[in-house]
């Protein structure tokens, strides 16, 4: 046997040095008794090491706590059962209401160390069920809005200068006062108030002046539907619309996907049945004078002349009630296919009860708007829809309200300087109303104007005082968008200027003198705690203590106290029909002008928000601006083409707009977008397009007589898509119902299978992949925002997406196929494929996109150098590059709805689509921490959770069970672009069109 | 008939060996002429530009080009595939025409691989210029570093690039300094003054012209050659694979490597005529390149060209052929889409205008072929921008596409372009002989009877 070698750690116990030995057999280099000793000597010396150490790591953990904490002074109480105490780096959930439009949607609002980042639908919100719309998420862009008022603001002597609330509130008191003892006229102009404590609160308030009055003004209110309403039904009421209950939806210009009372609602029950669960899905036409997005969903779109929809319902009417109706308008004098009538006719027999016939949107604001309402009500009454589809009784819709009529009576009052004191809030009539409305000179006539407006915007700019209110996410607040669905605001930020909720000033200036309702030391949240008290928890029928009930409503963020069972119908007042006067539109052919609303730009409230003005019109693909649709056959007519400038003429208004040429757009009616052209708006609204709130005429109809001469001016308009036709490529496959029915592949029949030389990558774990029904997509486009939202992706602005630089991960394609003046339209949304060859990775110089593990194409920005390679070999062109510093500059309080967990990108890099990385990686954290696996929806990216439609499933693709796994493998799955072998991880659903045009 | 199958000669006959050191050497040892300080001053004044232009894109970004989404690559690729192009000539005619014992090479072999080397130099700034974060440009480099186990992608063809591009300088500018040093030795030697025979004295190596010198010369030179042939067709090829390698229609083609070196054979010889008629003019070499030299280099200009035109039309058919929609939509969008024009310039000074040189006339009319190459590299210019421009601009998705419009910037960098080769050009002209001297006096009938004059020259 040989000797064992002798291996030594140092020279001295190769020497075998004792001292060395005996140092060696010890276990620890010092003893803790040893150290024990050595620590005594440091305490000798005052603070020791470690009592250092740990005196300034507590000092500075509390120093950064305390920076970073706004925390309102009432008690909150966040979403989930956490601690109310803020994690840093954990986000805190609170559940609020969106504040953006009138239709109130349940929010979850997501606050990083006591500021809020991003807003969410709430998915406890029987409305919205967890979606959002894009204006809606891009409301919390207003809240850090640097052009917001910081504190109340006088105007003394023609300028405006600050002051302080303790002034202004003595100085408006005394003046109330005054008013008070002698009986002035005091008129309360408010837009829509979703909130009915509010309400009561404006009403007490007005209740203690004897001349005193609320005015309420919405620009794109639905007046004539409640009107229609108490004409047929004898309540005036907005209706609920179940539109899922609907198997048959005929829409008289009703665009209930782009911006018609309930968007967000309506997109999400119209998707519902659009997914083909038992092969089964809903039919909607569409009969309208422009083309929007809701049309662009519609299996049978009908393009009618501006005005024509009142004749066509007519017609319908005649057809289903034969000559119990009392008009007897022909199909065949409706310039329409009178075959197309028939078969809706008869679709709508076949379903009675479950259809539903829509009129409305900007028709309604023409001559003919009234009488469209009455029609689709006695359709809707005979077909039995009232009570099913239709809810008017039990839970309706208070989700807008407000008149032009009762404006213009408070502008002549005005006017003969009979008004006092007007105080406006959340409304902004200055930049609705035409000059020739005379808005302007009446409201200078009334000694004090109080406005509450965030910005010094059109109207308050003719205030005498500004006394800001809150944003929505610094206040407290309810709604009750449908009758029994009560929702509360909380406070997710302490406000970040001098500002005070607008009901607190109100509740300020009564404390002295308050009716005996009103608590001497009462705030606004005490109030509204009240209020629910006497109200909502009393119509609860809870159990629970108040305190209880109240806790758990701010925790879930509203209380459903409908009654959602269906009504008897009503019995419809044939008088309606009969007395209402009504005229057929003339046929006279003069081209028609139509101003209606997008989802970006809606009424022009958000001007000044840049995600809102970048975000491009889903339908034109255009951004920064607003523009003429003019139908590619007229603009022949015209010799205009796409990007000339033209002349726009009505009776009153003539201005200069870019045009842009609408497939689809009826050739008689050139229609221009609402919202732009704001003067007050801010440093990024400010100057934008036209205010084609002006062409409005004193009857008040979005329908004129236009004439349209070209300028010879030309404009490149910042659009995000030029090119609308498919050439024939196979990126949109789709079929019709009755083909899908006899094969569920049908349109999806060659699926492309490619021989590989190669072995294909392993994913031992999870493989992460989409799947995106394009029949659900109604190309809404909310999902662009939630992107920008979540990933920190810089705006760019007009000249930018010009050049063809825009920034977003997310876009929604759009393409026309077929007939060019009635083209189908497809929205199929575009981001990274992630896909399993990418092109992307093996060109990269430097390997700065590589393949993770778990099947994500992963960008490494710290790497990246900007070769731009990678997006070029990109097949779906989905990279975006940093061509300048874009966010280096952002302003302080913009900075701020950054989200911390994504990296702000360099100039020079790369960037594009990552899934959602930093959700994954929660999840799977998540997932760690109880040792399971990451169940199936965990992880839901931002666009998924956003998405009205519910288009979007993402999963893990190496589950079989899992969502987007068995989609993935579904007979309408297939991957764009297959034959390129790149196999992307997002697998498209086909498209089903329910039936053709015959 | 008799058929006079005696060769024209290669050089004026009249010139003895001596002439040919005082004729090459003039330029070197006169003063410079106002019009060279002219050319000369705009050359740097361009470069200097070039250099505002660099620094003004390292503060703003990389968005002041007229680049965008669909179209990640533009004028700037196309200035660095048309110098690497122009690149191309110089080691041709040096090595591979060398290796087939070309002699009329000798009087053109000189300038040839100094416009190579000066273009690969202007063509290599591009890659780093079109980088988003050219800070970070040694990141291409694959070696040990210190930022963990980070590597290059070796499956990258802008990878290979790099390779390549900086292996062809390397062997072109050793293969070209060796070709120099005995006549730097023939300038030391006929240097007054002291400084210039210690400068050029430095560059010539301690050359004595012996015999073994000679030897070793010669061994190392037809080394080099054979080194450098293999790279002539190397450096387009992979400059090529940047494009044939991605899935991009247009791109993605099989035909790229030999198109492409073709095409650059063609656009260097186009150059190499531009600036040798140049020069033998301003300084008075029309004795040493001569109509020989200039027809037979037009005569592989009008052979590449045909080339070229065979791989345009190839092109053509094997989209048609393929079934390919998006193929077939990339070729006829360039022909008819909205860059045509650069597409239809491309065709007819690629392909139409070297037809000139099938008459005899042509290839020997100096204005003829001076205007015919100054066309040639326009066309060669416009071939690298509509590959590139027209496959990006409209690739697979229609929602997708848009269009390139070239800024200032964009055009202002090809201008410096120019601006940077002249320089070096220029510089070249007035301290480096442009003529081999020493391979030009192999050619000459030294110790033979002339033909015309039938006296042996000495």
């Amino acid at each position: 046997m040989t000797k064992m070698k002798t291996y030594w750690k140092s020279l001295e116990e190769l020497a075998k040095n004792p001292e060395f030995e005996a140092q060696a057999r010890k276990e620890f280099l010092r003893t803790p008794e040893e150290l024990e000793v050595d620590i005594d000597a440091d305490e000798k010396s005052g603070v020791s090491r470690r009592e250092f150490l740990r005196l300034m790591g507590a000092s500075v953990v509390m120093a950064s706590a305390a920076a970073c904490t706004r925390r309102p002074v009432e008690k909150i109480v966040p979403y989930l059962n956490k601690p109310e105490e803020i994690t840093i780096g954990i986000p805190n959930w609170y559940a609020s209401t969106c504040g953006e439009c009138p239709a109130a949607c349940g929010l979850l609002v997501k606050t990083r160390e006591g500021r809020p980042i991003k807003l969410e639908g709430n998915n406890d919100h029987p409305l919205n069920r967890g979606a959002l719309c894009a204006r809606g998420q891009a409301s919390i862009l207003n809240l850090y809005d640097p052009d917001r008022i910081q504190g109340p603001m006088q105007k003394k002597e023609g300028a405006r200068v600050k002051t302080d609330w303790s002034d202004a509130d003595k100085t408006l008191q005394t003046i109330l006062k005054d008013i008070q003892s002698k009986k002035g006229n005091i008129r309360f102009l408010t837009g829509h108030i979703t909130s009915p404590a509010t309400r009561r609160l404006i009403q007490e308030f007005l209740g203690r002046y004897e001349n005193a009055k609320q005015v309420v003004f919405e620009p794109l209110s639905l007046e004539e539907v409640s009107k229609a309403q108490e004409a047929s039904y004898g309540t005036p009421v907005i209706p609920h619309y179940n539109i899922d209950k609907a198997k048959v939806i005929v829409s008289f210009g009703a665009e209930f996907l782009d911006t018609w009372l309930s968007p967000v609602e309506f997109t999400n029950r119209f998707a519902k049945n659009r997914k083909l669960k038992n092969g089964a899905m809903s039919r909607f036409v569409c009969f309208e004078s422009i083309a929007s997005l809701t049309g662009s969903n519609a299996d049978l779109r009908v393009p009618v002349k501006a005005g024509d929809e009142l004749k066509i319902a007519l017609a319908l009417a005649h057809e289903l009630a034969g000559n119990e109706s009392p008009h007897k308008v022909s199909a065949a004098d409706t310039g329409v296919d009178p075959k197309i009538i028939k078969q809706v006719a008869q679709e709508l027999r076949q379903h009675r009860g479950e259809s539903l016939v829509l009129g409305g949107g900007y028709s309604s604001k023409g001559p003919n708007g009234f009488a469209l309402q009455v029609v689709t009500n006695y359709i809707n009454s005979i077909l039995g829809n009232d009570g099913t589809t239709i809810d008017a009784q039990n839970s309706p819709s208070l989700q807008t309200s407000g008149s032009y009529a009762e404006l213009f009576n408070l502008i002549d009052e005005m006017a003969k300087a009979q008004v006092d004191l007007l105080i406006v809030y959340k409304t902004n009539p200055a930049y609705v109303l035409p000059k020739n409305f005379q808005f302007e000179e009446a409201i200078q006539k009334v000694p004090v104007v109080i406005n509450f407006a965030d910005r010094e915007d059109e109207t308050a700019a003719l205030a005498h005082w500004i006394l800001p209110d809150n944003h929505y996410l610094e206040s407290w607040g309810d709604a009750e968008p449908l009758k029994g669905l009560h929702s509360l605001f909380q406070p997710t930020i302490r406000p970040l200027y001098d500002t005070r909720a607008f009901q607190d000033t109100l509740l300020e200036w009564t404390k002295d003198h308050g009716p005996r309702t009103m608590d001497q030391k009462q705030t606004w949240h005490d109030y509204l705690k009240k209020y629910w008290q006497e109200n909502v928890y009393a119509r609860s029928g809870a159990l629970a203590p108040f305190e209880l009930f109240w806790e758990s409503a701010l925790r879930s963020g509203v209380v459903d106290l409908r009654n959602t069972n269906g009504h008897a119908p009503r019995p419809f007042r044939i008088e309606a029909l009969l007395g209402t006067r009504y005229q057929v539109p003339g046929t006279s052919e003069g081209l028609k002008l139509v101003t209606y609303p997008t989802i970006p730009a809606y009424d022009g409230r958000s001007g000044n928000n840049s995600w809102l003005k970048e975000l491009p019109d889903p339908v034109t693909k255009i951004t920064w601006n607003n523009w003429i649709n003019v139908a590619p056959a007229k603009a022949k007519e015209l010799k205009v083409k796409d990007g000339d400038v033209v002349s726009v003429k009505t009776k009153d208004f003539e201005a200069e707009l870019v045009v842009h040429l609408q497939p689809g757009q009826p050739a008689q009616v050139v229609s221009i977008p609402l919202g732009f052209g704001r003067t007050k708006a801010g440093k990024v609204g400010n100057g934008i397009g036209v205010n084609a709130f002006q062409f409005l005429s004193k009857n008040v109809s979005f329908i004129q007589e236009v004439e349209i001469k070209p300028t010879g001016e030309w404009i490149k308009l910042a659009k995000t898509q030029i090119h609308d036709h498919m050439h024939g490529r196979p990126i949109i496959q789709e079929t019709t119902l009755a083909e899908y029915k006899k094969d569920p592949k049908a349109g999806n029949e060659n699926p492309t299978h490619l021989p590989s030389m190669w072995s294909k990558h392993k994913y031992e774990g999870y493989r992460w992949g989409m799947a995106i029904d394009l029949n659900s997509c109604t190309g809404c486009s909310a999902c662009m925002v939630a992107c920008q939202s979540e990933n920190n992706i810089p705006v760019v602005g007009a000249k930018r997406i010009a050049q063809g630089r825009e920034m977003h991960w997310i876009r929604i394609d759009r393409y026309y196929s077929e007939d060019e003046n009635n083209p189908k339209v497809s929205h199929q949304p575009m981001l990274c494929q992630h896909c399993e060859n990418a092109p992307c990775e093996t060109v990269c110089p430097v390997l700065a996109t590589v393949h993770d593990d778990e099947g994500l194409n992963v960008q490494v920005y710290n790497r990246c150098v900007g070769t731009r390679y990678c997006a070029n070999n990109c097949p779906y062109k989905v990279r975006r590059f940093n061509w300048f510093e874009y966010l280096r500059n952002t302003p302080t309080p913009l900075s701020m709805v950054f989200n911390p967990d994504v990296t702000v990108r360099e100039k020079g890099v790369m960037e594009k689509c990552t899934f959602c990385h930093q959700r994954v990686q929660e999840a799977k954290n998540n997932a760690k921490d109880f040792d399971i696996k990451v169940a199936d929806g965990a992880i839901k990216t931002a666009c998924q959770q956003i998405c009205p439609a519910e288009a979007i499933v993402f999963g893990n693709l190496n589950d079989p069970e899992s969502q987007v796994a068995r989609a993935a493998k579904s007979d309408r799955g297939y991957h764009v672009l297959a034959e390129l072998n790149t196999v992307p991880s997002i697998t498209y659903l086909t498209k089903v069109r329910n039936g053709g045009s015959s | 008939m008799t058929y006079d199958m005696e060769q024209e000669p290669l050089l004026s006959p009249k010139k003895t060996l001596a002439d040919v050191n005082t004729d090459v050497c003039k330029p070197m040892e006169r003063w410079p002429s106002k019009s060279w300080f002219v050319v000369f001053s705009i050359s740097v004044a361009l470069t200097l530009f070039g250099l505002g232009l660099f620094i003004y894109q390292l503060r703003t970004g990389m968005g002041v080009w007229g680049l965008n989404n669909p179209v990640g690559w533009g004028i700037d690729i196309t200035n660095f595939v048309f110098w690497i192009g122009i690149g191309h000539a110089g080691t041709l005619i040096s090595a591979i025409l060398f290796l087939f014992r070309q002699k009329w090479r000798t009087s053109i072999n000189r300038s040839a691989e100094a416009m190579t080397i000066f273009a690969v130099m202007t063509a290599g700034l591009f890659p780093i210029i079109h980088l988003g974060r050219n800070w970070l440009f040694f990141w291409l480099m694959p070696y040990p570093n210190t930022r963990g186990s980070l590597w290059v992608n070796f499956r990258s063809p802008l990878l290979w690039d790099v390779f390549a591009v900086s292996t062809y300088f390397t062997i072109s500018l050793v293969f070209w300094y060796l070709g120099l040093v005995p006549d730097f030795a023939s300038i030391r030697d006929r240097a007054k003054n002291k400084i210039r025979k210690f400068v050029y004295g430095l560059l010539a190596l301690g050359w004595q012209g012996k015999q073994s010198h000679w030897n070793h010369y010669e061994i190392a030179y037809l080394i080099l050659a054979g080194l450098s042939t293999p790279l002539v067709l190397s450096v387009h090829s992979i400059v090529s694979f940047d494009f044939a390698t991605s899935v991009l229609p247009g791109w993605h083609t099989t035909i790229f490597p030999p198109y492409f070196v073709a095409g650059a054979i063609f656009s260097g010889f186009a150059m190499v005529v531009t600036l040798l008629v140049i020069i033998r003019k301003v300084f008075q070499l029309e004795d040493y390149i001569t109509m020989v030299h200039l027809e037979n280099m037009n005569k592989i200009i009008l052979a590449t060209g045909l080339m070229v035109g065979y791989a345009y039309g190839s092109e053509f058919f094997t989209a048609w052929y393929s079934g390919n929609i998006y193929e077939m939509f990339t070729f006829k969008n360039r022909a008819l889409g909205p860059y045509a024009w650069a597409y239809w310039t491309m065709i007819t000074c690629n392909v139409v205008a070297p037809q000139l040189f099938w008459f005899r006339r042509f290839r020997r009319s100096i204005p003829v072929m001076f205007v015919i190459s100054l066309i040639i590299n326009i066309g060669m210019w416009f071939e690298r921008f509509t590959i590139i421009v027209t496959s990006l601009h409209r690739d697979f998705l229609p929602a997708s596409w848009d269009m390139y419009i070239p800024r200032w910037v964009d055009w202002g960098y090809t201008l410096f372009s120019f601006g940077f080769f002249f320089t070096f050009f220029l510089l070249f002209c007035r301290f480096f002989p442009t003529i081999a001297m020493s391979e030009v006096k192999s050619t000459m009938h030294v110790g033979r009877k002339t033909p015309e004059t039938e006296e042996f020259v000495f």
